[in-house]
């Protein structure tokens, strides 16, 4: 197999949601407060990988798809279950088109930030 | 009319001000408000780029006119070209690639004239930018196309074709491989050129696209093109008529559009006042018509393309422009030369003659005295 032989700390400390809606940044946001519980933070909501919220611009054109961005509360590492706990939890407002862990790699992000974030 | 204005990084301060001493040379009705934008935004804690003052001015005032600018290396933060274009929504970044008189290509050399109109969408595709580490040894970058993107985008394409009396509009593709992204892409655009039946529409693969290209160019007249694609087919059409510093930009919105010269910030040279700054003036006059400044523009245009009417700006493109590129260097330093012990111009742009500048001073009081004074 193709591997690389040294490999630094893996952490998931995040996750992407993409989820289908037609309903206003604000909107989703709000809806998804109720689902980051104790252990997970809203960071942004973007669009076409664009920030639409906390802050934004009117003039960005939207699509019915978001990411939004969850992190953890208090900056501790996750586990898989903790996702799944959200995932089932977000998928009673909404439709889950996909989603992607947040790992950092050593202090490494192994993601890439929104535009304008 | 107002418009916001970003010099930029690196080359972009002086390339600026010779743009907008030119402007100001033809008596140009434009007013300035300049924006705080570029890399050193960043080191001041601006993620993206930009200062609040500078979104509110530039959502204000519609328009942003904009050097190149320098996006920090190894920081994690977002080009923040690519964040204005995204952030305003100019969906469709316009290209226009013409033989320009004076410089020397292979095209040229031959007789082929170029006249080819790149439309490249400018949202979406991997510039979404959208990527995450799958595995310590696995890298992913999602690419979105969507529907409403792609109409918005091959709509405005079509319809600037029909303007400008386009014989064919062509759709660059490769939904050989990306059957779903790209074959989306490719629905929209014959979904969109049934509306537009007085116009030729066909498909290319890009990588068959690029070879017709550098073959016979002059058998395209408009390409449209999804993102990543464009931004290569671009600069290979920029390279038929001379290079990025001959390729102006203009990124379309509804709501704001950006005007920009597309090339680097040059940093080995900035300072030094010797940057070309044709892109920029070439995008910006792309914006005077825009803004429905045509007589404007089309003055400052012959002036820098084919030395007619108004040799004053053309003097100012002369002190200003120092011509780096190789094509044109050893032309503009002989006529140079030659100007300051001759009685007649000429341009340095075609070699072609024109009126001395005293005579000129006599008919028509055109510019100031100081002028005269850095060329002579």
């Amino acid at each position: 197999m193709l591997v690389s032989k040294e490999m630094e700390q893996e952490n998931i400390v995040g996750v992407d949601m993409f989820i289908e809606s037609d309903e206003q940044p604000e909107v989703i946001a709000k809806k998804c407060q109720r689902h980051g519980g104790v252990k997970f933070n809203i960071i942004n909501v973007s669009n076409r990988g664009t920030q639409v919220w906390p802050t934004g611009s009117v003039f960005t054109n939207l699509v019915n798809q978001y990411n939004v961005r969850f992190e953890s509360l208090d900056g501790q590492p996750l586990n898989q279950q903790d996702i799944i706990g959200l995932y089932v939890s977000l998928s009673g407002d909404f439709k889950i088109c996909s989603l992607e862990l947040l790992n950092m790699w050593g202090d490494k992000k192994a993601y890439s930030l929104s535009q304008g974030q | 009319m107002k418009i916001a204005v970003a010099k930029g990084d690196g080359i972009g301060p002086e390339i600026m001000d010779a743009v907008l001493d030119i402007f100001k040379a033809n008596n140009t009705p434009l007013e300035y408000e300049f924006v705080d934008m570029g890399k050193w935004v960043f080191d001041k804690g601006f993620s993206n780029g930009m200062t609040p003052e500078a979104k509110a001015t530039i959502e204000n005032l519609g328009i942003l006119f904009k050097g190149p600018m320098e996006t920090p290396k190894g920081k994690g933060v977002k080009s923040v070209n690519v964040t204005a274009r995204k952030t305003w929504n100019t969906y469709a970044n316009k290209r226009v690639f013409q033989t320009l008189h004076g410089v020397d290509t292979v095209f040229s050399k031959a007789g082929i004239p170029i006249d080819i109109t790149v439309v490249r969408e400018n949202i979406e595709d991997t510039y979404g930018g959208i990527e995450h580490m799958l595995t310590h040894d696995v890298a992913l970058s999602r690419r979105f196309i969507t529907r409403p993107g792609s109409l918005q985008v091959i709509r405005y394409a079509f319809e600037m074709a029909r303007q400008k009396n386009a014989r064919r509009i062509t759709c660059g593709h490769k939904a050989n491989i990306m059957k779903i992204t790209d074959g989306l892409f490719l629905e929209c655009f014959y979904e969109v050129a049934k509306d537009y039946p007085e116009l030729k529409a066909d498909d290319v693969i890009v990588d068959d696209l690029c070879m017709k290209l550098v073959i016979q160019p002059d058998k395209f007249d408009v390409v449209v093109l999804t993102n990543l694609q464009g931004d290569i087919v671009s600069d290979l059409c920029a390279g038929l008529v001379g290079g990025l510093g001959f390729a102006p930009s203009a990124n379309i919105g509804d709501h704001i559009c950006i005007f920009e010269a597309v090339h680097g910030t040059a940093p080995d040279i900035a300072g030094k006042n010797i940057a070309n700054p044709t892109a920029l003036l070439l995008s910006g006059i792309a914006m005077l018509r825009h803004l429905g400044y045509m007589q404007n523009a089309a003055e400052i245009e012959n002036a820098l393309l084919f030395n007619r009417e108004y040799a004053p700006v053309i003097l100012v493109i002369r002190v200003k422009q120092r011509l780096t590129h190789r094509n044109l260097r050893k032309r503009s330093s002989a006529i140079l030369v030659k100007n300051q012990n001759s009685t007649r111009k000429s341009c340095c742009l075609t070699g072609r003659r024109f009126k001395p500048y005293s005579s000129l001073r006599k008919t028509r009081c055109l510019f100031p005295k100081k002028w005269n004074r850095k060329i002579l």
